[in-house]
């Protein structure tokens, strides 16, 4: 079903073309205005956009380069009135895909919109590279997979990009993917980092300085637009950028030419626009803290990084990736991996994302030195101790559903009739009684040892046993903690 | 909020650091200019912040290797253009860090293989590294935790 937006101030009119596009099968969004059209283009992903020419607050031809450019870029039928030659000639050679006169017969519309949605199927299918580049952008979670499939698309358009995502989901590695799939892949990948400019210096930065521009300009500087001409520029944290400067920057990617501070020549740029933010662009636009047509502008087509505790699938492949990439660079032997230590990266929540889980495997391969295998207690103690909690935890909630011993709660399993045997009762409840020992302790052996009144070798054995070693607390960080 | 320069000059080998203190490490030729700027031009207070200087690349790396985990910045001070073309050839273990590179010399050649690095920042040797210092400022403002804050430059360095 394709989604259909329609952009016209007669309620009347509106509404037929609704009612068509619903007999089509479709689904349809109604505006009244250029501004409620544009709205929705921002928030929505449209196929075929009918557009009234002449509507309350502009010309609705001067919607069609901000349509092309927008989020999905739907194909454009213009709605014109019968007699307005001008218009209709005017609207195809600026790029819309035909036009309807009003009145027309309902199917002679039907007609055009099929026409319309079969053409942009066909586009879009040989739009889609069948291969892509992704470098190292690790997994095959669902949520990654659709995030990747826009690359592609994203990749094969020459639309301004913008990537929003959680901090350390990488979006300059999603920024750089684009580029690296693009027709520009050969030039230059060039990036601002938004957040780390003073306001003093985003200008200059930006555009260069001439001589003499400010105090300490000893010499000309060339700017890092001109130095992205032919390749891509990447805006990263594009919300720090100061309000000021948006403007500048927003005439630049309008206009592609620019004046370096104090330069008195314009210089002609051919840049492709990549930004990413994790900030709510929409919600600083309407508190003012960033300009509504900058954010049309930067974000033609949308993509979104998903956070790592949506796609935990991806964690065992992610680690295995980083550390053979980590013996890689210090010319190590590969390391083999316990199936624990996994189990642990998976109990944690990555509020830092991959970002988060690169530093913790690095921590990991730095404690572990030259041990051919990483094991959960190589893991820093918060990964452990916040896995230990929550496996047990869990393991409370429900009582041992995976050991087969029926209710323990009351004296139902001594009435059962699959009555255990001492053993296998007396093994569960070690086990757990050392996980909550565990837990009660924060891992420390001294401790549990003294609450428990057995020796450090009995403790260890046990632990061993149940293999629950690896809540243990390694002796250096119980110093310590 | 300002921080606190720990150590400024100390050199490898770094201590294996448990903790998620932000580090800088400071490539550059021996007698480079910028160790005294940073030197001189950091104020301390409050915030910890190590600096670990490395005279060629191979230390560089082991310093990587050492400095795992937690925040890092990266400055980067090649003499000549065959040593920005080595860092750019050992693009990985610096890929993800985020990097200020300070440049020999500023053909096109010579950003073209610095763009290879993706630098947060770029500006040239010839200057006072005024610039410098107030973007890794910012950046390690960014970088704390709880609120930004600056590194205060010594006023004779801007």
């Amino acid at each position: 079903m394709a989604s259909v937006l329609i952009v016209d101030d007669d309620p009347a009119i509106a509404d037929i073309l609704s009612r068509i596009v619903k007999k089509l099968g479709h689904s349809s969004t109604s505006a009244s205005d250029v501004r409620m059209g544009m709205d929705h283009l921002a928030s929505g992903e449209f196929d075929v956009v009918l557009l009234d020419v002449f509507l309350p607050d502009g010309n609705g031809l001067e919607m069609i380069p901000g349509i092309k450019e927008s989020h999905h870029a739907p194909e454009i039928i213009i709605i014109t009135a019968f007699g307005d030659p001008d218009s209709a000639e005017l609207a195809i050679k600026n790029g819309a895909w035909d036009y309807i006169l009003k009145p027309s017969p309902t199917e002679s519309i039907m007609l055009t919109i099929k026409r319309a949605l079969a053409y942009r199927k066909e586009k879009q299918a040989a739009a889609t590279p069948r291969l892509l580049r992704r470098d190292d952008i690790i997994g095959s979670s669902p949520q990654l997979t659709r995030a990747l499939e826009r690359v592609a698309l994203g990749a094969s358009t020459k639309a301004n990009v913008l990537i929003t995502g959680e901090t350390g989901t990488g979006k300059e590695l999603f920024a750089r993917a684009i580029h690296r799939n693009s027709e520009r892949s050969k030039r230059r990948f060039v990036v601002v980092d938004c957040a780390s400019l003073p306001d003093s210096l985003v200008e200059s930065t930006l555009f260069g300085h001439e001589k003499g521009a400010y105090t300490g300009a000893d010499k000309e500087r060339e700017g890092l637009i001109k130095q992205a001409n032919g390749g891509t520029l990447f805006l990263d944290e594009i919300g720090e950028l100061p309000l000021g400067s948006q403007k500048a920057l927003l005439r630049v990617i309008q206009e592609h030419r620019f004046r370096p501070v104090s330069g008195k020549k314009e210089i002609e740029v051919d840049f492709r626009l990549i930004s990413a933010t994790n900030r709510n662009l929409e919600k600083m636009a309407t508190a003012g803290e960033f300009r509504q047509d900058l954010l049309y502008r930067i974000r033609t087509f949308g993509i979104q990084t998903p956070p790592l505790r949506k796609r935990k699938q991806d964690i065992k492949k992610l680690s295995v990736f980083y550390i053979n990439k980590l013996c890689d660079i210090y010319a190590e032997e590969t390391k083999g991996f316990s199936s624990e230590f996994f189990e642990s990266l998976q109990q944690h929540d990555w509020p830092g994302n991959v970002r988060e889980l690169f530093n913790t495997l690095e921590e990991a391969m730095s404690v572990a030195g030259r041990e051919p295998i990483l094991y959960s207690y190589h893991l820093p103690t918060i990964i452990r101790v916040a896995a230990a909690k929550k496996t047990i935890t869990a393991s409370a909630a429900s009582p041992a559903p995976d050991e087969n011993l029926g209710s323990l709660n009351g004296l139902e399993a001594f009435n059962s009739k699959n009555f255990l045997k001492i053993n296998t009762f007396r093994d569960t409840m070690e086990r757990k009684y050392l996980q909550r020992l565990t837990l009660l302790t924060n891992g420390n052996r001294k401790e549990a040892c003294r609450i428990s009144g057995l020796s450090r070798t009995r403790l260890f054995e046990l632990l061993k046993k149940h293999e629950l070693s690896k809540y243990l607390r390694k002796k250096t960080e119980a110093a310590v903690g | 909020m300002a921080y606190q320069l720990l150590n400024p000059g100390k050199r490898i080998p770094l201590e294996r650091e448990s903790n998620s203190r932000m580090k800088l490490l400071i490539y550059q030729p021996d007698g480079h200019p910028l160790e005294n700027v940073l030197r001189q031009g950091l104020t301390t207070k409050g915030h910890e912040i190590e600096s670990f200087f490395f005279p060629d690349i191979a230390a560089l790396t082991a310093g990587l290797r050492q400095a795992s985990g937690g925040d890092i910045i990266l400055i980067l001070v090649p003499p000549d253009k065959k040593e920005l073309s080595r860092l750019a050839m050992m693009r990985a273990p610096l890929l993800d860090k985020k990097i200020i590179l300070i440049l020999p010399d500023n053909r096109e050649e010579t950003i073209s293989t610095a763009h290879r690095l993706h630098p947060r920042y770029i500006s040239d040797a010839d200057g006072d590294f005024s610039d410098t210092i107030a973007v890794l400022s910012k950046m390690i403002g960014n970088a704390g935790s709880h609120a930004p804050g600056e590194l205060i430059a010594d006023p004779a360095h801007g």
